[in-house]
């Protein structure tokens, strides 16, 4: 008697078909599906942006180098204006002088870190909804 | 239709997009289930709780591979998951013997070599059958079959080649004459 080998294999696997379920299969899987919430996989939104963290890494270098700069600088005459600032800077051994740009620093920083403040709470109220 | 154009429809709520389908490949999908768990009633329960898993992680399905190597790892896991709760590991052949009712001549045969085939792949475990009815009958490709099962590709191919054997063996030695000779027909 011939014998079957590998090749006949494809074929008869083929000839055989697939499985043939009950009629109303597709219809018992719909009637569960319908019933069936579908899983939405949860997105994690970053609460700063990249673009939020390059704005405030250039603001911050910026406000250094004005620092350094303008710092170094005021170790000369202090302004007629700032002379209780100066003292109080001297006091604690930091650069004295050109008060104004000082303050704008820090008028910057705390403006950005409000602006910061602003936008965390609006993108959280907004990740909530 | 084609399932990359349903699948958006899906996931906007679409319900009868799903149901299109589920009508597609609902014989592939109880034909690993049934290869696997050889039994009518489990393998229909099986094919229900792989769809109706496709259905709930649909959104994570990311398109990387085909839909339907997705969705036969969904249903080959789903598989051997309640095989092994319901230690139907060795089914029974009578089970196996229960097909739909012939009508033509032609669907006579197709029957009777589906009952042949499926009493020889009764003796090899589980995951070979199951192996073998993808490459065979699917088609698909030792790396597809990579991806459904989790095995490495050497464990795959070793496993075919075992297999092949083993059925060959049983298909040659331990069927009647006459099934035999209708197998030779087909093949």
């Amino acid at each position: 008697m011939p014998e079957l080998n590998e090749s006949d294999l494809h074929k008869l696997f083929h000839a055989a078909g697939h499985s043939v379920p009950h009629v109303n299969l597709a219809d018992r899987i719909m009637a569960r599906v319908s019933v069936t919430p579908m899983e939405r996989p949860t997105v994690v939104e970053a609460l700063i942006s990249v673009k939020g963290w390059i704005a405030a890494a250039v603001l911050f270098t910026f406000v250094i180098f004005l620092l350094a700069v303008y710092g170094a600088q005021g170790t000369g005459a202090p302004h007629p204006s700032s002379t209780y600032l100066s003292e109080l800077f001297n006091r604690f051994a930091l650069p004295a002088g050109h008060w104004h740009l000082w303050i704008a620093g820090i008028a910057v920083c705390l403006l950005s870190l409000s602006i910061l403040d602003r936008s965390l709470e609006r993108r959280s109220e907004a990740l909530r909804r | 239709m084609d399932t990359a154009t349903l699948i958006p429809r899906i996931l906007s709520g679409d319900s009868r997009a799903y149901a299109e389908v589920v009508r597609t490949y609902q014989h592939m999908v109880y034909t690993v289930c049934h290869r696997v768990l050889r039994n009518t009633e489990d393998a229909e329960e099986a094919t229900q709780d792989a769809f109706l898993k496709a259905y709930q992680h649909l959104a994570t399905f990311g398109g990387s591979a085909k839909f339907s190597t997705w969705l036969y790892s969904i249903a080959y896991r789903t598989a051997i998951s309640h095989g092994r709760k319901r230690k139907l590991d060795s089914g029974s052949l009578d089970e196996l013997t229960q097909h739909p009712r012939a009508e033509g001549v032609d669907e006579l045969r197709q029957n009777e070599t589906a009952q042949h085939l499926e009493k020889a792949l009764a003796c090899l475990s589980a995951e070979d059958a199951a192996i073998l009815s993808f490459y065979h009958l699917e088609e698909l490709s030792v790396e597809e079959i990579v991806t459904i099962t989790g095995l490495g590709a050497s464990n795959v191919k070793v496993k075919l080649h075992r297999a092949r054997k083993k059925l060959l063996d049983v298909l040659n030695s331990e069927l009647g004459a006459e099934a035999h000779n209708l197998l030779l027909e087909h093949a």
